[in-house]
């Protein structure tokens, strides 16, 4: 008795510790709120995507489509799984792909000087997802490991200029004048 | 039968528990760390409710913005280094949202980071740092613990 008590007060303490269906994305760079790059060029320059980060086939199907890009227009997709929505099985993460399409990965080769405008993330659970969770829901096992949740990512890229306009000094918005 | 095709393909088509949220400025690849200066932590947390199995309920384009660059220009900073973005469902939000099937589902949303002054140039653009003064106005916006003191 004493251990079933244990055993379901531990199981409690850890359902209320984690949390539900829980996605984490590091970004790679900089944020900089003094502008949002508006007057910049789109950068239409052929990505260079390492190989690791792309995705087809069946890795596109269970992981998201990962990086691609259209013009200056990019997006990062992943999916992420769940077991009973909250031990993660399988995460296909946007991390490297962000860093891919910001061009990290070459500092100073042909992805140097880049920047993201307009970075929007979105997520959701497509409704073929929804409608998959329902069909399967009599067969325990199998709804287990749905619905999972779709990460999307999209922005502009754009080119930095060598020479970009002079630094402009900043002061906090709560300063005090006498 | 009509009616059913049509309905199972707007639910296929269509997504739910949709999140979008826009992040203000620009991702930078060429500020180096000698270039910024951190001068405080961001911690932006929102919490979002969907409802009818997340069919209702849109999150605004704004979600994470605004508190994003409140929290920045309290500080009179630039921007944010080392960017994380969370999203989860508490395990109280689950269990609502379990009880409820789905009608009631709230999740939180949070952004963490070095708010930095940037030493970088700037960008040619407009500037992303501007609070929207109607929420400013009302009074909604938590920064009352933002105490700036002057002594002569």
């Amino acid at each position: 008795m004493t251990r079933f008590l244990f055993g379901t007060c531990a199981l409690s303490a850890m359902l209320v510790a984690t949390s539900c269906t829980h996605v984490e994305v590091a970004l790679p760079g900089v944020l900089d709120l003094r502008s949002d790059a508006s007057e910049l060029a789109g950068d239409r320059r052929p990505s260079t995507t390492p190989v690791e980060v792309e995705r087809e086939g069946m890795d596109a199907t269970f992981g998201g489509a990962g990086p691609s890009a259209a013009g200056p227009g990019v997006s990062v997709e992943g999916r992420v799984w769940w077991l009973a929505s909250f031990f993660r099985l399988a995460d296909g993460g946007v991390d490297e792909g962000l860093r891919a399409v910001l061009g990290a990965h070459a500092p100073g080769g042909n992805n140097a000087s880049r920047a993201l405008r307009n970075v929007v993330v979105t997520e959701e659970i497509t409704g073929a997802e929804s409608i998959a969770f329902y069909c399967l829901l009599p067969v325990p096992c199998a709804a287990a490991f749905l619905p999972t949740r779709t990460v999307r990512w999209t922005a502009t890229r754009v080119v930095i200029p060598v020479e970009p306009v002079p630094v402009e000094p900043t002061a906090p918005v709560d300063e005090v004048t006498p | 039968v009509k009616c059913v095709a049509l309905l199972l393909a707007l639910v296929t088509l269509s997504g739910c528990y949709t999140t979008r949220a826009e992040l203000p400025g620009a991702l930078r690849n060429d500020v180096k760390p000698a270039d910024i200066e951190k001068v405080g932590a961001l911690d932006v947390e929102v919490e979002h409710t969907f409802y009818l199995h997340g069919f209702v309920g849109t999150t605004p384009s704004e979600l994470l913005a605004a508190p994003l660059r409140k929290q920045v220009q309290a500080r009179g900073a630039d921007g944010v280094a080392n960017v994380v973005y969370e999203s989860e469902q508490g395990c109280g939000d689950f269990a609502l949202t379990t009880c409820t099937l789905g009608c009631f589902a709230p999740r939180t949303y949070r952004v963490r980071g070095d708010i930095v002054r940037i030493r970088a140039p700037r960008l040619p653009g407009r500037t992303a740092k501007l609070v929207d003064a109607e929420r400013d106005d009302r009074g909604d916006d938590g920064d009352d613990d933002v105490i700036v003191a002057q002594r002569y």
